[in-house]
Formats: C-alpha cells, sequence, structure tokens
C-alpha cells in the first residue's frame, strides 16, 4: 500500500465515494488521477476499503437476486451460498466481520457466516422495496412452474424476472414505458426504465417521459428514442437471434458494449441479429404483436416541461432554490393549498436537501419537512399537533408558457416499514396556484402508489403544487418519488383521458 | 456443457471475483446505492453472454467492461460526468497490478482494525455499510445531522485505513 492519503486527497475520495463531487472537485479528481499512478493506487485502495465494508453488503442481496432471476431454488441457493461465497459475509456488525473475515484466512474458499441477525435488526427501520414497473393485463397466462406468477395491479421490484409459458403479459414501467410479452418469454425488470429480454416476444411504447427506455437482449441492446417497437429473442447462447422492428418513431440498436451511436431504425424498417452480424430483416410476428399494445394516445402527445428529479437541482446555504423553474416549501400556516400559508424551504448544505429556515427555532411541527433529490419528508400530522394540520413537503412547479398540462408517470415510494404498531400512511395531493386541491392519493401499506393528474390550460407563470402530506401522523414517512410536468401537443385538452388507464388507474 | 454445468460454472467464477467487480463498479459509479444496481444489472448481463465468454480469459477483466459500459449508460442518462475513458483504463491498469494475496491481506487487516474502533464509532459504521439508509436517515435515527455523520464517517474511514497500512507494513517486516 502506498503513502498515506493527504487531507485534500482524502476529501476529494471521501467526496466521490458518497456521491457529492461538484463539477470543480470532478475535474480535479479527473486530473490527479490522469496525472499520478501513486493517487490511482491510493484511490483504489481508498475505495477498496469501501468496498470490502459496503460491497460485500450489496453483492449479497445481489447474488440473492441473481439466483432468484435465474430460477434457482431458495435451498439450494442457500447450500450454494455457503460452498462458494469468497467475501461472503455482511457486515452487519464488527464481530461478526472480525469471524468472517477471519475465517478467509488462509481458505478462500470455506464457508463463511452470514451477518443476517444483524441485517434483520437493521431492517426493523424500514427498506426501499424498490419497485419499478406493476402488472396491468394478464391474459390467458401460463407461468412457469417455480417461477412467481403475477395478478393485474401486482407490483414489480427491480431485478424481478417475469417467466411464462404462454399468454399475454402487460406491464408498464414507472418511468411510463408499456410492455406487452407474449408467452413464451422471459423477461427481467432491470430498472423504472429498462428491461432484459431473455427469451421471447415483446412490443413496447415508450411516451416521450420515457425516452431511452432500454431492452437489453443476449445480442444486440435496443434504446427508444420515442416510438413503438417489437424485439424477438430466439435460440440461446451463440445460437441467439435477436430480430427488433419498429412501427413508429425511432429505436437505436446498439451492438454488445456499446454506449451510443448504434444503428438508428425508423418506423417500418427493422434488423436480424446474430453473433456474427447484424442485418436488414423483418418479424411479422413481432410487429403483430405491437398491435396488443393499448390505445392510449395520451402517451403520444404531450411534451416533457418538467422533471421533478432531473430538475433538481442544490441551492446556495440558507437561501430558496431559484436554479430551476422547481420550488419548495411547507404549509407552515395552513392547510395545504392555502399558499398565503405557505413558507419557503431553504437549502442546507450538510444535509443536502432543502428545510425550513427556522428548523432550529419555532417551528417545531415542520422541522422534519425535508425535499432533496430522491424524495423527502413532510412534517407533522394532523393528530400530533395542537392546530389539526398536516404539513406537507410541498414542490411547486412554475409553468414557463401557456397550455393544456398534465402530470404524468408521477410515483411515491414510501419506505418500506416493519413497525405496523406505528405504519400511517402518506397522501400526496396536488393544486395550481391557489385553487382547490385536484387529487388526493394515499399511499398505503403497499408503500407504492402512482399518480396522474389532468391540471387543465395553464398560463406562463402559474405554479404547480404537488405535496406529500403525513396523513395523521409523520411515523415511517421517509419517501422517494418522481414526476413529470407534460404539456400537451396534440389534440389540445379533451381528447386525453389522464386519469384512466395506465399505472395509477387503480391506485 | 449443460446449462447445469454453465450455472455451476458461472457461480463459482462469479464467486471468486464479485468482490474485485464490486470495488470497480464502486471506483466508477456515481455512488454506492447505484453500484450495487450496475453489478445487478452486470451480473445479469455477463450470464445473459456467457456462452460468448472465452474460457481462460479473464473472467474479472470481462466483467469490468460490462459494468463499465452499465455505468457509461447510467451516468449518460442522469446526464452526470463519468471519468474520462483514459482515467478509467488507467485506473484498470493500476488495479491490474494489485495481487489477490495483497487483497485478502487487507481485508483481514480490515477486521483486526475495526475490533480496536471505539464502540460507539464501530456502531455507525454498523449503521451506515449494513443498512440501505442514506446518510440523512442514518443521520435521523442517531440523532445528528448528515453533516456530522458524514464527518465522523470520514475520519472513522481514514483511522481505518491508516491502521490497515500499519498493519499490513508489521505483516511485511514480520
Amino acid at each position: 500500500m502506498n503513502k498515506r492519503l493527504s487531507t485534500d486527497e482524502h476529501r476529494l475520495f471521501d467526496a466521490a465515494c458518497s456521491g457529492q463531487l461538484d463539477a470543480d472537485s470532478h475535474a480535479v479528481l479527473q486530473r490527479v488521477l490522469r496525472d499520478s499512478e501513486e493517487v490511482r493506487v491510493r484511490y483504489l485502495d481508498y475505495l477498496a476499503l469501501h468496498s470490502d465494508l459496503f460491497g460485500a453488503v450489496r453483492a449479497a442481496r445481489v447474488r440473492e437476486r441473481f439466483l432468484a432471476t435465474i430460477g434457482v431454488a431458495p435451498q439450494r441457493t442457500s447450500e450454494r451460498r455457503r460452498r462458494y461465497r469468497v467475501v461472503g459475509a455482511v457486515l452487519a456488525t464488527a464481530a461478526a466481520l472480525t469471524l468472517v473475515l477471519n475465517a478467509q484466512r488462509g481458505a478462500e474458499d470455506k464457508t463463511v457466516a452470514t451477518a443476517s441477525q444483524g441485517l434483520a435488526a437493521q431492517e426493523g427501520e424500514g427498506s426501499w422495496r424498490g419497485l419499478i414497473a406493476r402488472v396491468n393485463r394478464v391474459e390467458a397466462v401460463e407461468w412457469q412452474p417455480g417461477c412467481r406468477t403475477f395478478v393485474e395491479s401486482d407490483l414489480i421490484a427491480a431485478g424481478e424476472a417475469m417467466v411464462l409459458r404462454a399468454g399475454i403479459l402487460e406491464v408498464e414501467f414507472r418511468q411510463g414505458a408499456v410492455v406487452v410479452l407474449e408467452g413464451p418469454a422471459h423477461l427481467v425488470a432491470d430498472d423504472a426504465n429498462a428491461a432484459s429480454l431473455l427469451q421471447g416476444r415483446l412490443a413496447a411504447v415508450a411516451p416521450p417521459w420515457a425516452t431511452g427506455f432500454r431492452v437489453d437482449t443476449p445480442g444486440v441492446d435496443v434504446v427508444d428514442h420515442g416510438t413503438e417497437f417489437a424485439v424477438n429473442v430466439s435460440g440461446a447462447g451463440a445460437d441467439a437471434r435477436v430480430n427488433v422492428v419498429v412501427t413508429e418513431g425511432e429505436v437505436e440498436v446498439l451492438a454488445d458494449q456499446q454506449v451510443d451511436g448504434g444503428r438508428r431504425l425508423l418506423a417500418g424498417e427493422g434488423v436480424n441479429a446474430t453473433e456474427d452480424a447484424v442485418e436488414d430483416g423483418d418479424d411479422a410476428a413481432a410487429r403483430k404483436l405491437t398491435e396488443q399494445l393499448p390505445d392510449r394516445p395520451e402517451l403520444k402527445n404531450a411534451v416533457v416541461v418538467g422533471d421533478r428529479w432531473s430538475g433538481w437541482a442544490p441551492g446556495s446555504e440558507g437561501q430558496p432554490c431559484r436554479e430551476s423553474a422547481w420550488r419548495y416549501f411547507t404549509n407552515r400556516d395552513g392547510e395545504f393549498g392555502d399558499v398565503q400559508g405557505y413558507k419557503e424551504l431553504v437549502w442546507h448544505e450538510a444535509d443536502n436537501c432543502y428545510r425550513p429556515a427556522d428548523r432550529e427555532t419555532s417551528s417545531w411541527f415542520s422541522q422534519h419537512v425535508r425535499v432533496h433529490r430522491d424524495g423527502g419528508h413532510p412534517g407533522r400530522g394532523r393528530d400530533q399537533v395542537w392546530d389539526k394540520i398536516d404539513r406537507y413537503s410541498i414542490t411547486g412547479f412554475v409553468v414557463p408558457e401557456d397550455g393544456v398540462y398534465r402530470i404524468e408517470a408521477g410515483w411515491l415510494e414510501r419506505m418500506w416499514a416493519k413497525r405496523w404498531d406505528r405504519d400511517e400512511m402518506l397522501d400526496i395531493a396536488v393544486h395550481v396556484n391557489d385553487g382547490p386541491v385536484l387529487m388526493r392519493e394515499f399511499c398505503n401499506r403497499d408503500s407504492f402508489v402512482a399518480f396522474r393528474q389532468a391540471l387543465g390550460e395553464l398560463s406562463a407563470g402559474d405554479t404547480i403544487y404537488v405535496g406529500v402530506g403525513p396523513n395523521g401522523a409523520d411515523f415511517n414517512d421517509k419517501f422517494r418519488w418522481g414526476f413529470y410536468v407534460v404539456r400537451e401537443t396534440s389534440p389540445p385538452g379533451g381528447a386525453t383521458a389522464p386519469n384512466e388507464g395506465g399505472l395509477a388507474a387503480t391506485d | 456443457m449443460s446449462r447445469a454445468e454453465d450455472r455451476e460454472e458461472f457461480l463459482a467464477l462469479l464467486s471468486e471475483h464479485e468482490a474485485q467487480l464490486s470495488g470497480f463498479l464502486c471506483a466508477i459509479a456515481p455512488n454506492y446505492q447505484d453500484a450495487e444496481d450496475l453489478l445487478q444489472q452486470t451480473v445479469l448481463t455477463m450470464w445473459q453472454k456467457f456462452a460468448e465468454f472465452e474460457r481462460g480469459t479473464s473472467f474479472v477483466a470481462w466483467g469490468r467492461q460490462i459494468g463499465r459500459y452499465k455505468t457509461m449508460n447510467l451516468m449518460k442518462a442522469r446526464r452526470l460526468t463519468p471519468l474520462d475513458d483514459a482515467v478509467i483504463d488507467l485506473l484498470l491498469v493500476a488495479e491490474a497490478k494489485q495481487d489477490r494475496d495483497h487483497r485478502l491481506a487487507r481485508r483481514r487487516a480490515l477486521a483486526g482494525c475495526l475490533e480496536k474502533l471505539p464502540a460507539r464509532d464501530r456502531q455507525l459504521v454498523e449503521r451506515a455499510y449494513s443498512s440501505e439508509q442514506p446518510i440523512k436517515d442514518v443521520a435521523a435515527a442517531v440523532g445528528r445531522s448528515a453533516g456530522g455523520v458524514y464527518n465522523s464517517l470520514g475520519r472513522i474511514r481514514q483511522a481505518l485505513l491508516q491502521c490497515i497500512q500499519a498493519t499490513l507494513a508489521k505483516e511485511e517486516r514480520a
């Protein structure tokens, strides 16, 4: 191991590990890593410490999910883990870690213990379920024995597989892409805007807010650029063949290991890809499967003007957000919807979030209100305070131009609570300017709710307020969320039925 | 080779190299939460493409390439600036030079160093590294500010690193 870290290096590496590098620090990191082999070694050593402490925990979870995905039974999983694990143990307690690491001394492949007891203790404080899609339709499906079966409205977590022998399955991803899978097929939900098709036929439509929706296959990868397309994976291993056809818009077909600059396919075009070549070709059956996609004009008649996640930006210490069209509030002095009682939140560098300016002094009922990139926390609930008002974590969006607006692909995930005796629901509500509350949804014990909302005709400068409230009490109310503000293009207004169909339909 | 044999071989290789793969992804991902997701996607893709893996070549090098590609996609989708390709190449070279015995010795040393931490620091490390909670939530749970917890963890990591270095130096002298 090389010479010790300097203070500056330590600060820089620590920020990189914690996802807290600003642009200047990022540039410095690039420079020092490029310029010095010694620094590179120290950086890797420092990262190795993180990785040894943290990565083993994560790797253990990844392994569990992976084994479930490839269909290894739980009993065998356990045996396999004991037999093969190298790093093995997770690090819930230092004592457990010591035992585990000592057990590896001189015998890397030996059995090691897990620290599941420690993890279980942590789970008592809650965890995120990582829900990223929902089943919209199950039609004459015959499921693969031994794999999870789904019914309509079932929620799907990242890494879960859908393996069907026959039938039609429609799944809507959290970011808005809708997929129809025809059995026999094997699909793994990777994240809110990506899936891996290991076998079978799939058709997909991606609305503008899901542009970039990605389908990975054993051959090529397919990336949506605003379109409707189908993919068919047949064969296996070296004999795998992937057909891609486009019925509307454009997709990009990427070869293995290619990040961008792939081959672009337009409506009516298609390719057949094998291990050796990617050639023009068609797949009539895959093309026909696109007819099974839902007829929802709202998936195609809007442009995105605001993305809650990517629009979020840190501010200046003690100041409200002025970096973008987004504003953050809490209803300190009145009910949700009464904008006269709203108090703007200010940036707090140490906590990396917007929070009340007077948190440490008077307003104890809103002291837990937070807005950070991923989500936040509401304030106290009506059952906890003398004035019987729920304090919301409120995000405002200032409309840039006149038009007909909607909220699309809204979702909220509450931390999965293990303490049911202290469990309460969250609610999410929307209003515009000082108008009435247009929507109120509740996030119940499923820990997940999806939402969409028509907002009607708005003028430049109007503010859309979306609030997350404690619904009575603020126990276990940490949440993550996202939504898009979209402006309709054509037809304006009435043709869209934003609250019918889709991921939010039955929540 | 049957699918079952493929699976056995894949799992054996993965077990042997997953720590290295995880470490590499930690080095180039935006943060640890993302590193877990990237590892998940990387492992799945490696399995999908296992038929293409050339036996006798480096499993971990192959996995790193796939992981690198996944990371670039993620950064691109989030409009984040990744490390330059050239820097990642240099990190790959530096990592390839580190031998397996060194990595194992480092982990053994870490175990001893954790034992030497004051109980309060050890508890904070446990909490921060074994749960899925972000630091802000860990801070709330222990009644401290997130900034304070970041600082404490930074101090503890530095202490652990120095302890590991001292332990390894002592072993080399012995």
